[in-house]
């Protein structure tokens, strides 16, 4: 069989996404509730850096309007991970695992990854990833930002490669369940780390700078892209974030390979 | 009460089975405590104290956090919500003791398990971080009891609230939201994300006419030593009175909802 292109999984993701989005329209009281439960947390995050702002000046060399910035941008790649990759995705896979109900998946022409992790979108999530370009709106307007267009697009550049080294950051403890059975919790583990995007990378010093700009490199999800905009342009972050972004993505498709040699059918 | 200490008995067995599951709880505690550290780690080095509270104090308060979690945390509504919308109670509504008693059995079995994996292992955490340079909270005999008093209060109005909330299953169809909205509300109302003395004068007098202020940040100002000991009478008048009122809004919320069950599921 040949190997398939970017091409073709794109198109299949446009097929999961209209059919998610159909049954989101069949379901509409269902969607609604999903929409408001997302909003409620997004009004939750949001709280949180408004009362922390009444009581400090800034946070990591940031103030309240580069925070809100890196908010609202660490919003919108949290809400597109959510969305596409933990809710219907990773976060289920340990049941799947233990029911062996990954069979049918292996026996498809794509990679059972990305079959498993991103085969059915939660459109609610998406959708509360407009109040994120509100907030970089407001900042960006606020701190009367001028940026050029190298700025501009590395910024773009690095949150594509933030987004792809988030998905990794989820999927990777998720596929440690093929060791550890049941174990439901893991994939919320990984959405935990994720979840350090939201803060300034400048918040960590010494050994902990090293392992958020390397072995998890939490910074380059919207910490760093938000500083390329903000604070100026940085070659070596570029190189550093795509290296890494390659790094992950060929990490995590080893990491399956190898774990899903462990993978009995049989459930447990 | 030999029904209730047999059921107790068998799902303190069912929860010793998935230990696993504590462990990540731990990570996930672990993680988020780590998150909201490095932020005021930060803020602490441009100034002394914030809101009135100094560095050690605002440690103390995040460090102590996941102890009063393990403690008052119920989760209930999520699992016996999905329970009453399919129809799957009606064993329970046969059998000869009381559906809360039964199910306040199961958290305790649970809750029993997560104690003793999750405190010893947390004690040494705290360990480490008095180790770090850390000032950790000193608490007289009167302290520890006044605020293991109110903790069994807080539980106790955390399973009300929770059996209220899992109630509510009987009359809608997305019973999985009912605990987001709860966690939310908690983590704003409840102490959870901050202090509630960082928050706007005006807010705090709505805040802490709520009940939600007794499940993490009372506690909370117990340990670390930011609310004197006399005050415990009034709290714990406050805990029974929302209690009462959780305690009738569930019995109104299950009769209502129990004559409309039909066991079929919706």
């Amino acid at each position: 069989m040949e190997p398939m292109g970017i091409r073709k999984y794109l198109a299949i993701f446009r097929i999961y996404t209209k059919v998610s989005l159909m049954m989101a329209m069949e379901y509409r009281s269902s969607f609604f509730v999903e929409l408001a439960v997302e909003l409620g947390y997004t009004a939750w995050f949001v709280f949180f850096y408004l009362v922390l702002f009444d009581n400090i000046s800034a946070i990591g060399g940031w103030t309240k309007y580069e925070v809100l910035f890196l908010a609202g941008l660490s919003l919108v790649i949290m809400e597109l991970l959510v969305g596409f990759v933990f809710v219907w995705g990773t976060r289920i896979l340990p049941e799947k695992i233990k029911d062996g109900d990954i069979d049918y998946v292996l026996l498809k022409p794509i990679h059972p990854l990305f079959s498993l992790t991103m085969g059915r979108p939660y459109l609610s999530a998406l959708i509360t990833t407009i109040p994120g370009f509100v907030m970089m709106y407001i900042a960006w307007r606020e701190l009367q930002l001028l940026v050029s267009v190298q700025q501009i697009m590395g910024s773009i550049f690095l949150s594509i490669c933030g987004l792809i080294i988030g998905y990794c950051l989820l999927a990777i403890p998720a596929l440690l369940t093929f060791v550890f059975e049941n174990a439901q919790l893991l994939p919320r583990v990984g959405f935990s780390i994720v979840d350090y995007a939201t803060r300034p990378h400048t918040i960590f010093a010494g050994v902990w700078k090293f392992v958020v700009m390397t072995f998890v490199p939490i910074a380059f999800i919207a910490s760093v892209p938000s500083e390329i905009l903000l604070k100026g342009m940085s070659i070596h972050m570029l190189i550093q974030g795509s290296v890494i972004c390659c790094l992950f993505v060929y990490l995590t498709v080893w990491l399956w390979n190898t774990m899903a040699r462990r993978y009995s059918s049989a459930g447990s | 009460m030999k029904l209730y200490l047999l059921a107790l008995r068998n799902f303190l067995y069912t929860e010793l089975e998935y230990r696993s599951n504590v462990v990540g709880l731990i990570l996930m505690e672990l993680l988020g405590l780590g998150s909201v550290l490095f932020i005021f780690g930060d803020a602490f080095r441009n100034q002394e104290t914030i809101a009135g509270y100094s560095r050690s104090d605002l440690l103390n308060y995040y460090l102590f956090m996941p102890v009063i979690g393990f403690m008052t945390q119920v989760k209930l509504s999520d699992a016996l919500g999905y329970q009453i919308k399919d129809g799957k109670i009606s064993h329970l509504l046969l059998k000869p003791l009381y559906m809360s008693g039964w199910h306040l059995m199961k958290i305790l079995g649970s809750k029993l398990v997560l104690l003793s994996i999750c405190l010893p292992l947390y004690a040494i955490i705290l360990w480490f971080a008095s180790s770090t340079g850390i000032d950790m909270p000193l608490l007289s005999l009167q302290g520890i009891l006044g605020t293991l008093l109110v903790v069994i209060g807080a539980f106790a109005l955390h399973y009300c609230l929770e059996y209220m909330i899992s109630g509510l299953a009987f009359f809608m169809d997305d019973v999985w939201a009912l605990e987001h909205f709860k966690n939310i509300v908690i983590g704003v109302l409840g102490g959870l994300s901050f202090p509630l003395a960082f928050l706007p004068g005006a807010w705090q007098v709505v805040f802490e006419i709520l009940p939600f202020k007794f499940l993490y940040y009372t506690p909370l100002l117990y340990v670390i030593g930011k609310r004197d000991i006399q005050s415990i009478a009034g709290d714990l008048l406050g805990l029974g009175f929302w209690m009462i009122v959780f305690v009738g809004l569930a019995k109104l919320v299950w009769s209502l909802g129990l004559r409309k069950y039909g066991a079929y599921g919706n």
